[in-house]
């Protein structure tokens, strides 16, 4: 029997929500004192209009009750599923009224894309948009890429019911065994590595000849940007902009450092590295990475334009690291890589954005950890077909510590692979579907659905509403790991559904 | 018949006549329509009149816009193209010797961007650069366009041979005006004083 939710549930899940929306008036306090910081009258005034609006919507939805009481494992999917959705919406107010989007979709998907840390723009003349909006959404991408419940629950906004909200945004690993302190040690991570790449960032852009303020703005936001593997650049250009072969350095760096699990961050922190080296994720990505490499080389000196290995080198590599950890930082152009990258580079770079990086980092994609565990249960199904009858075959692996292959772990990889593959096809379709190129759909349905970022051209001011609503839903979709979403779906439509007879457990 | 054939005969001369006395015309008046439209020109030192906003007129120099550049193709690749666009951004160092910069020009409302090389020279005639708040230097740029440079890793640029500036930037600077935080500053403490119940109603029901 399906579950369905009660009032109570609705006036529960609402009042955590309001509490989230709360929470992100606080956070639209750093755009706004930008704002006044750099003089910027017109953005301040749009974010103190937005803070108030979150206010009264967070405050209004508290209302709904008023002791909410301990968060269930249905209450904390449905508040995870629709906090991401919900404060979308909150963050896109000051974005639409800057006028640098066509429409409200058009700032939304933008919304969408800052939070899920997919990274794809729609904004309009990038190049003159203020301090503050840029600000708000690195900032969006800071809360994002960490996780707004793990940012909610690192500030202890969530006293009982913690435990079930981090599991439902996609996490299960506890780096330390509390909830909230784990929380606590991934924003810790995340703070002491952006602001180290800060500082270097900082003396580069200066070194480059830019101002010491827009120096610092610009190397704050490409290192949020790089390291919770967002997308976003200050510039039109991207990575590009900066002409600049150490930074791109350094942000591969950042992009590699953050596609890796944050526990095994933390063992790393504690001396334990060779945990880290033993890991599967770190063998499959090595493999991985190493395989694709060899490939995308081998499509690229195919080509005229991109076979000297200097220019294959800086391009290439850059191009590989970013999509992998489906960053999206380009520094190539979009032009480039429909016009001079061979077909095949093309779909290597799709395929680098399907996979992701690891399990519990901040990347998208189906992730090295499933992709090593299905590899390890054909490699259980080869040796159960070659042993006798009577032999038990026990298939093991490293992730922090020797583990066991079991049935449930390989259904759940196998499961989220699938509707993974499942979304790629029906978004590439959706795309052929409004007359696009197939290459260039499946490209596109990719960058959406992981979390990728990268674009062909589709992504651009005056694309089909349909097919932009079709992507948001891909971006939700992707980051949630489908089945918060799913479970969610299902249960808003049994709820709907007075007909069907539920028995609550 | 043969009236008709000498009626026939006569009308052709007519209009034979007509065009060879168009044509005499038209090729009267060219040099006037030529230069009809021609901006600001200078003497030069040979005697010759030098127009510095002379559009081009040969065909290797392809006058073109940067959205098309944007979306160019092979056919543009190493071809000497001429565009007008704003500076904004910054000016960015290239190479370690100081000697050259890389300037970002941009079309009309951003629509798209071009990565442009110049020496530090031809850097130095920008004024402002475009960010919020300011409107870059206007320049026209001919160079050599490269759709995957050789000398650059492979980026896609424009070298520039020639800049001029076609209009100064300018600062609009945002002035403060009260009025327009009357909104925010309502649905604040319409939220806080929300805020302020709920806590209040929660305290009474302990």
């Amino acid at each position: 029997m399906w579950q369905r939710f009660s009032l109570y549930d609705v006036r529960v899940i609402g009042h955590y929500l309001g509490v989230l929306a709360l929470f992100s008036s606080l956070a639209l306090l750093v755009p706004f004192v930008t704002a006044l910081a750099c003089g910027e009258w017109e953005p301040a005034s749009r974010y103190l209009l937005t803070i108030g609006i979150a206010v009264i919507v967070g405050s209004g939805l508290r209302f709904l009750r008023i002791d909410p009481g301990r968060l269930n494992r249905q209450q904390a999917l449905a508040v995870t599923g629709f906090a991401w959705i919900a404060l979308a919406f909150i963050a896109t107010v000051p974005l639409h009224l800057s006028g640098h989007y066509a429409s409200y979709l058009d700032a939304l998907f933008d919304g969408v894309s800052g939070l899920t840390t997919t990274g794809a723009s729609l904004v309009q003349d990038l190049d003159h948009l203020s301090n503050a909006d840029n600000m708000w959404r690195f900032m969006m991408h800071l809360l994002g890429g960490l996780g707004l419940i793990v940012v909610a629950l690192s500030f202890g906004l969530f006293g009982r019911g913690a435990s079930a909200l981090y599991a439902s945004e996609g996490r299960s690993e506890h780096v330390v065994p509390n909830v909230v302190q784990t929380t606590r040690l991934i924003a810790k991570i995340a703070m002491v590595i952006t602001f180290i790449a800060t500082i270097v960032l900082t003396g580069l852009c200066v070194f480059m000849g830019m101002e010491p303020l827009r120096a610092f703005l610009h190397a704050l936001w490409i290192a949020i940007s790089g390291f919770m593997t967002g997308g976003f650049a200050p510039m039109s250009q991207s990575i590009m902009y900066y002409h600049s072969f150490p930074i791109e350095l350094l942000l591969m760096l950042l992009m590699l450092l953050g596609s890796i699990n944050f526990v095994l961050h933390s063992e790393v922190w504690k001396g334990r590295v060779a945990v880290f080296f033993r890991d599967l994720e770190t063998r499959t990505m090595v493999l991985w990475l190493g395989v694709m490499a060899c490939v995308i080389a081998a499509s690229l000196s195919a080509s005229a334009e991109f076979s000297d290995l200097p220019a294959m080198l800086r391009r290439g590599l850059f191009m590989v690291v970013s999509a992998f950890s489906t960053t999206g930082f380009q520094n190539i152009t979009s032009n480039q890589m429909t016009t001079v990258l061979s077909s095949g580079a093309f779909l290597v770079i799709a395929v680098l954005m399907a996979v992701g990086g690891s399990g519990g980092s901040t990347t998208g994609g189906i992730k090295f950890r499933r992709i090593g565990i299905i590899m390890k249960s054909v490699v259980a199904a080869i040796k159960e077909a070659l042993a006798p009858d009577s032999a038990r075959v026990v298939v093991s692996y490293n992730h922090v510590g020797r583990r066991v292959l079991a049935p449930d772990v390989v259904k759940e990889a196998m499961m989220v692979f699938i509707l993974y593959v499942v979304t790629y096809a029906i978004g590439a379709l959706v795309g052929i579907a409004h007359g696009y190129e197939a290459t260039q759909a499946i490209f596109e349905s990719v960058a959406m659905a992981s979390s990728g970022g990268l674009s062909s051209g589709l992504i651009s001011p005056g694309m089909p509403p349909t097919l932009e609503l079709f992507y948001i839903l891909q971006m939700w979709a992707g980051r949630l790991e489908f089945v918060t979403l799913l479970a969610l779906v299902v249960e808003i439509v049994v709820s709907l559904n007075p007909r069907r007879l539920v028995q609550r457990s | 018949m043969r009236a008709a054939y000498s009626t026939k005969l006569r009308t052709s001369r007519r209009i034979a006549c007509a065009l060879v006395a168009l044509a005499a015309a038209l090729w009267a008046c060219a040099p006037a329509l030529a230069f009809a439209d021609e901006g600001p020109s200078a003497e030069g030192d040979d005697g010759n009149t030098v127009n510095t906003q002379q559009l081009p007129d040969s065909s290797f120099i392809y006058d073109t816009s940067i959205v098309d550049l944007g979306t160019a193709d092979t056919y543009y690749d190493n071809q000497t193209v001429q565009v007008v666009g704003e500076v904004v951004g910054d000016s960015i160092r290239a190479g370690l010797s100081g000697g050259h910069r890389w300037i970002t020009l941009a079309a009309p409302a951003g629509a798209a961007t071009l990565s442009v090389y110049m020496s530090s020279e031809s850097a130095a005639k920008i004024d402002t650069y475009g960010k919020y708040g300011t409107t870059g230097t206007t320049l026209q740029v001919r160079g050599t366009f490269h759709l995957v440079c050789p000398d650059h890793d492979g980026v896609s640029d424009l070298h520039a041979e020639v800049v001029s500036v076609v209009e100064p930037g300018s600062h609009h600077e945002d002035e403060f005006e009260f009025d327009r935080f009357i909104p925010g500053a309502v649905t604040v403490v319409i939220g806080l004083a929300m805020m302020a119940v709920f806590y209040w109603i929660r305290e009474r029901r302990r």
